[in-house]
């Protein structure tokens, strides 16, 4: 809905993820490429239940900054991580440089934030006794945890903000990079997704009973729930940018229905994906590619498959990445735009891991293996509790 | 490109021993104080008995929602703002994930993100506009005003904005500190309206925030609920005048905000 005349000139110019595929894009769209999944049977954490998850390798040994050591949590590491892919850091250092440090903003998707340490230090708690003085909300459990450390480490000192709209959050901060710019508050924002696997996420969504005990399998006949991920997706979003990258439109609607599961019509998220066609002035056929949000549970999918076939038609070339890096919750809007750029650059439709036989009601034309072709508009699909939906559209 | 925003409705929830009401629209006589003892938010939207399936976080929210929900029409967009978010859904399942079957509610864990209050807003109400969830820790008021600024400048449209805060449970209230609850209501529009109270122009400026003036804001920042950093806007409002407040923002910059009574 924003008025994009002035927006066509804001572009992504630099990007970095961090997934259980790798890190960095050679790895991504090398596994993008031969369809490989980085969901492995959980090897780790107290889980009381058998499951596969994608879990990102060797966080543990990677030198933190010492002088922001209070920030160290399994969330800034996978930040920290993203920022050491792709020459990502040198990179959100130039564009301070180039544009002042009080120019440039940090936005920031999360659901859990730093949560998994608040897990640690309350589950070595005494029974009844205080939590230890010297455990910090700022620096760990607050949803602005990682923006504060992106914005400490990188010195943005534009404004800094975190969305958490659960499975859409990061999705969403991309929308707000755009605004600030465009607005003229900021002439570039760090913005992306981070989510690390925690005690939360993964007993919350069994209790639910939405954790399936096998890789999962979005759009298959066969699915049966989700496998949990983690990542750190980030991009630098920029006026004047020389890349050929860019968000050309969003949508953002609520169901109003329930909070953790869409109308089985899925007219919510089918009126954010209208939106988000609408505002980059496209038409359906305009689109080559649909990125699933894809969670693999069976009603989810099934929504999403007639909101796509409403808003789009059902003939459109469609995958979901969960089956390759799992369901990295707030950090998924972010990480799978990245995956999105990605595909644009290399003129790939990336296959859908993990699909054996296609659900006879998914759409038509998703496919398990990666194929290629020219892209110039994809659609990315993040849905999240409370009835959140978010759409984009990135083109090249 | 600059758009005059305007203010059709402002709402405080917090504790006050004056008699005075609006709360909002009379800061500069009313003394702040603790709530009632028992006493809980209590939104008409959600029948009282079935408040006990929402969290103190979400009543709080949900409260503040629909005081300024009749000053927006039906496409605006929603701002929720929490700094600490859904603090006694997370004890709880903190406390359940101690035991060996760390076995959690579903309903807890799916009102236990950031974005229940503004979800179960939109299924209270069956809203299918945009709505947004921000934490900016400390900040969250600047923050979230910042977001509701910038959709009804770029996208046209009408935004309520929601801030809450409440105090945790043991014991997450040492590390979590604050102590009241406090929500608060503000409906911005891009059309001025008979119902228009003020003339809202914005900008980022490396300016200090501005003190509160009243003797109410003073004591309730000093319960440090950063709902309460909303009150120098408010103080405006409130008195009808003209002037300037500059909220807090994360960085280096804050949020000035130039009000003109209408």
């Amino acid at each position: 809905m924003t008025d994009t005349s002035s927006a066509r000139n804001i572009g992504i110019s630099h990007s970095a993820l961090v997934s259980c595929l790798g890190r960095g894009r050679a790895s991504h769209v090398s596994a993008l490429r031969e369809g490989k999944s980085g969901l492995r049977e959980s090897n780790h954490l107290d889980l009381p239940f058998r499951c596969f998850l994608g879990a990102v390798e060797d966080l543990a040994s990677l030198p933190f900054p010492k002088h922001l050591s209070a920030y160290d949590n399994r969330a800034n590491r996978l930040a920290l991580a993203a920022l050491q892919s792709d020459a990502f850091y040198d990179n959100a250092l130039a564009t301070q440089e180039k544009w002042g440090a009080s120019r440039c903003g940090v936005v920031i998707g999360t659901s859990t934030a730093g949560v998994e340490m608040l897990e640690q230090v309350y589950r070595a708690r005494q029974e009844g006794a205080p939590m230890p003085a010297d455990y910090s909300m700022q620096h760990h459990d607050s949803q602005q945890a990682v923006a504060a450390f992106l914005q400490e480490y990188l010195n943005f000192l534009g404004p800094s903000y975190s969305i958490s709209t659960a499975c859409s959050s990061s999705a969403k901060a991309l929308v707000d990079a755009y605004q600030l710019i465009e607005a003229g508050l900021c002439d570039a924002v760090l913005v992306g997704g981070v989510d690390s696997l925690c005690l939360t996420s993964l007993n919350g969504f069994e209790s639910l009973e939405l954790i399936s005990r096998n890789p999962c399998k979005p759009c298959d006949r066969d699915r049966d729930g989700l496998s949990i991920g983690e990542a750190a997706a980030f991009m630098i979003v920029e006026r004047d940018s020389k890349s050929d990258l860019r968000m050309t439109g969003y949508g953002e609607s609520s169901d109003g229905t329930n909070m953790s599961t869409p109308p089985e019509d899925g007219t919510g998220a089918a009126a954010a994906i209208r939106q988000a066609l609408k505002q980059a002035d496209l038409v359906a056929a305009d689109i080559d590619y649909v990125n699933l949000h894809g969670t693999a549970t069976v009603v989810n999918d099934a929504a999403e498959a007639r909101a796509v076939s409403s808003a789009i038609g059902p003939a459109v070339a469609a995958s979901s990445l969960k089956g390759a890096i799992g369901h990295t919750l707030g950090a998924a809007g972010a990480a799978e735009a990245v995956l999105c750029l990605y595909a644009l650059q290399e003129g790939i439709i990336p296959g859908n891991p993990g699909l054996e036989q296609l659900d006879p009601k998914a759409l038509p034309n998703v496919a398990p293996q990666c194929r290629e072709a020219p892209l110039k508009h994809v659609v990315s699909n993040s849905f999240g509790f409370g009835g959140s939906n978010c759409a984009l559209v990135l083109s090249r | 490109m600059q758009t005059e925003i305007f203010v059709e409705a402002f709402a405080l929830i917090a504790p006050s021993t004056a008699d005075a009401q609006p709360l909002a629209h009379s800061l500069s006589t009313a003394v702040f104080s603790t709530f009632p003892e028992g006493w809980k938010p209590s939104p008409e939207c959600i029948p009282a008995r079935a408040r006990r399936r929402y969290s103190p976080q979400t009543l709080l929210a949900i409260q503040a929602a629909e005081q300024i929900a009749p000053a927006l029409a039906a496409d605006a967009a929603w701002v929720f703002g929490s700094a600490y978010g859904e603090g006694e859904t997370l004890q709880l399942i903190l406390e359940a994930l101690r035991g060996p079957a760390m076995a959690i509610r579903p309903t807890r864990f799916q009102n236990s993100v950031h974005n229940a209050a503004s979800g179960q807003w939109t299924i209270a109400r069956s809203i299918k506009t945009a709505a947004t969830s921000i934490c900016g820790a400390g900040q969250t008021a600047g923050s979230s005003l910042l977001k509701a600024l910038l959709q009804v400048q770029l996208e046209h449209r009408p935004v309520g904005v929601v801030l809450f805060d409440a105090p945790l449970p043991a014991p997450l209230d040492t590390s979590h500190r604050l102590t009241c609850p406090a929500g608060a209501g503000l409906a911005l529009s891009n059309r001025q309206s008979p119902r228009s109270c003020a003339r809202l122009v914005y900008s980022l400026v490396q300016q200090a925030e501005t003190p509160p003036q009243t003797r109410y804001a003073k004591d309730a920042l000093a319960s440090l609920n950063p709902v309460f950093s909303i009150l120098p806007l408010f103080e405006h409002l409130g008195r009808s005048g003209t002037g300037e407040a500059v909220l807090g923002l994360n960085g280096a910059l804050n949020l000035k905000l130039e009000v003109t009574a209408l």
